[in-house]
């Protein structure tokens, strides 16, 4: 290798190791909220890092969460071009009109924490394996891997606004569940 | 739901935000106005109080996955393929042209 391709792989690994190694904690839980699967997580972050680390000396250093997040897309649709035909679909449509209205309930009190908290865990997780898809991915990304909704917007190509809309419907699904459950008012003003 | 004093601005106003303010999501300037409203009227604040916890609840549920340990060094090493694929490409292509 000649003195100026070493150079040049050296401001390469100076810039991945400053851009893209920070993030590789948050594009995994990316990654695992899109894939469901921690193999095909570990995967898409794999390639999605090859392809930064080729990348990174063309990228201006601005952003870098949601430059690695464009990447991550692209390369998730790569991988699953056929396997993907729901990227398209509504997922709002799925969503069945449910207004939850009623009258404030207290939250289960107890001495048993732990199994109030072990509760808790279950209808929430129950809740987020009953939203549509996008919804849940949505939540997941706000609320688990800590997206900003402009993140967010970006990774799944939609304005940001659908992402606000999305999160509003997921997180009024997860409260009624939980009011349903005994354990959250529900909101009876809007 | 009002506690039935005058806001700067009105509990309304103040709950369509909610998930701005607790997502962070919010400019400065009405995120103060926001907390002002908050710290007047009680109903708001049980109400904002609530959708944080949800929230922290959703994240606590599924928040403790963690990359691999092994992944930052697969990539790593990866990436050191991929350095001496180049490196060779780039010493054929000298030695033939």
């Amino acid at each position: 290798m000649d003195q100026s391709a070493a150079a040049a792989d050296e401001r390469a690994q100076a810039a991945f190791a400053r851009y893209v190694l920070p993030e590789i904690e948050v594009l995994y839980r990316v990654a695992l909220s899109i894939t469901a699967q921690p193999a095909d997580a570990e995967d898409l972050v794999q390639d999605t890092l090859l392809r930064a680390y080729r990348a990174v000396e063309r990228f201006d250093g601005t952003h870098a969460r949601a430059w690695l997040l464009t990447i991550l897309r692209n390369t998730e649709i790569n991988r699953h071009r056929r396997r993907r035909p729901d990227l398209l679909d509504d997922p709002d449509a799925q969503l069945e009109r449910h207004e939850g209205r009623g009258p404030f309930s207290a939250p289960a009190p107890g001495p048993e924490e732990l199994v109030v908290e072990q509760v808790f865990d279950k209808v929430v997780d129950e809740a987020l394996a009953a939203l549509p898809v996008k919804h849940r991915q949505v939540v997941q990304l706000v609320d688990i891997d800590g997206l900003t909704y402009a993140e967010a917007a970006t990774l799944l190509e939609v304005p940001e606004g659908t992402v606000m809309s999305r999160l509003h419907r997921a997180r009024k699904r997860i409260r009624d569940r939980l009011a349903a459950a005994g354990l959250a008012p529900t909101r009876s003003g809007r | 739901m009002s506690c039935g004093h005058p806001h700067e601005i009105d509990c309304a106003s103040v709950l369509d935000r909610v998930y701005e303010y607790i997502d962070q999501e919010m400019a400065e300037d009405d995120c103060a106005t926001v907390q002002r409203h908050l710290d007047e009227c009680a109903p708001c604040l049980a109400e904002f109080g609530l959708e944080q916890a949800v929230k922290a609840l959703v994240h606590r549920s599924c928040g403790c996955d963690t990359a691999p340990e092994q992944l930052r060094v697969k990539v790593l090493s990866k990436i050191r393929q991929v350095q001496q694929g180049l490196a060779s490409d780039a010493a054929e292509a000298v030695q033939s042209g």
